[in-house]
């Protein structure tokens, strides 16, 4: 994971929220990820917006990957590989 | 039935009784026998026991979730996708969190739980479903599920609880006196020998 912006690497939006725990196992993958592939990271909480809260409160955790592929609720680790694989074959 | 007699002329009579058994063996068989006569008695207390508890559980992880007991709650949540998807836009939520079931499998459970007491409470004499019915009952669910599962349509709240409520009532109606009357049928008859 990169806190540097770079735009050759993936930019991944987490929406999230405290007491989420869909939300806190998907950052636990994304952690597992990290660990072998680089990102840019953004975490939001919804509840830092009411647009945001009111659109993503039945729907987190949700992950955007660059702005196009886009994973939420119940995500499962595999679900979440094949994503950045399809994202660094699109940067290709 | 020659076997069953056989072997109770052989209890009765002592002089063609086999040997007496290990202490042992014989602590075991009478375990064995009291936990059969248990479970004989009580399997629809125990069904609708498990299937109250999930339901409870999953009604107590968002209150738990909202009092900051995430040591607690997040186990339980966790857990329960073992019978659960949690998806969470098929989901209900209390006090922002959401529930351990999503809609549909909250108000399966819940709706057993619920006939399975009216069974016990009748003295498990409730009269089974006939199968025809049964069919009928399972069939918006099916129609509910799978048109939603090929992305032909999405479902509401509603219909998942709906139809959910049907399934749940459907399968206990159907199959816990189906259950007790071949348990009856079973059963060995209770001579004063066999005592």
């Amino acid at each position: 994971m990169s806190r540097a912006k770079d735009p050759v690497l993936p930019q991944v939006m987490f929406y999230t929220k405290a007491g989420c725990h869909l939300c806190d196992e998907a950052r636990e993958m994304l952690d597992d990820i990290a660990a072998e592939t680089a990102f840019e990271l953004t975490e939001t909480d919804i509840r830092s917006s009411t647009e945001l809260f009111e659109q993503y409160r039945y729907r987190i955790p949700v992950i955007i990957i660059d702005d196009t592929l886009i994973i939420e609720g119940r995500i499962e680790y595999r679900e979440l590989v094949r994503a950045f694989q399809e994202a660094e074959r699109r940067k290709k | 039935m020659a076997i069953q007699q056989e072997e109770l002329q052989s209890v009765s009579n002592p002089y063609t009784a086999h040997a007496p058994r290990p202490a042992g063996r014989r602590r075991l068989e009478k375990y064995s026998m009291r936990f059969g006569n248990f479970l004989l008695h009580y399997w629809a207390h125990l069904i609708t026991g498990v299937m109250g508890l999930l339901v409870l559980t999953a009604l107590l992880i968002p209150f738990l979730s909202y009092l900051g007991l995430d040591v607690v709650a997040k186990p339980l949540f966790y857990s329960l996708h073992l019978v659960c998807a949690q998806i969470p836009a098929h989901s209900f939520y209390i006090l922002g969190h959401q529930l351990g079931l999503c809609a549909r499998n909250l108000s399966i459970y819940s709706s057993m739980t619920f006939a399975g007491l009216v069974f016990i409470l009748t003295k498990k004499r409730m009269p089974g479903l006939p199968w025809w019915l049964w069919v009928l009952m399972l069939l918006p669910i099916a129609w509910d599920g799978l048109t939603q599962m090929f992305g032909l349509r999405q479902s509401t709240w509603e219909l998942r609880v709906l139809t959910g409520t049907l399934f749940g009532l459907a399968n206990i109606w159907f199959i816990f006196p189906l259950i007790q009357k071949t348990l009856m049928e079973a059963a060995p008859p209770q001579t004063p020998a066999t005592r």
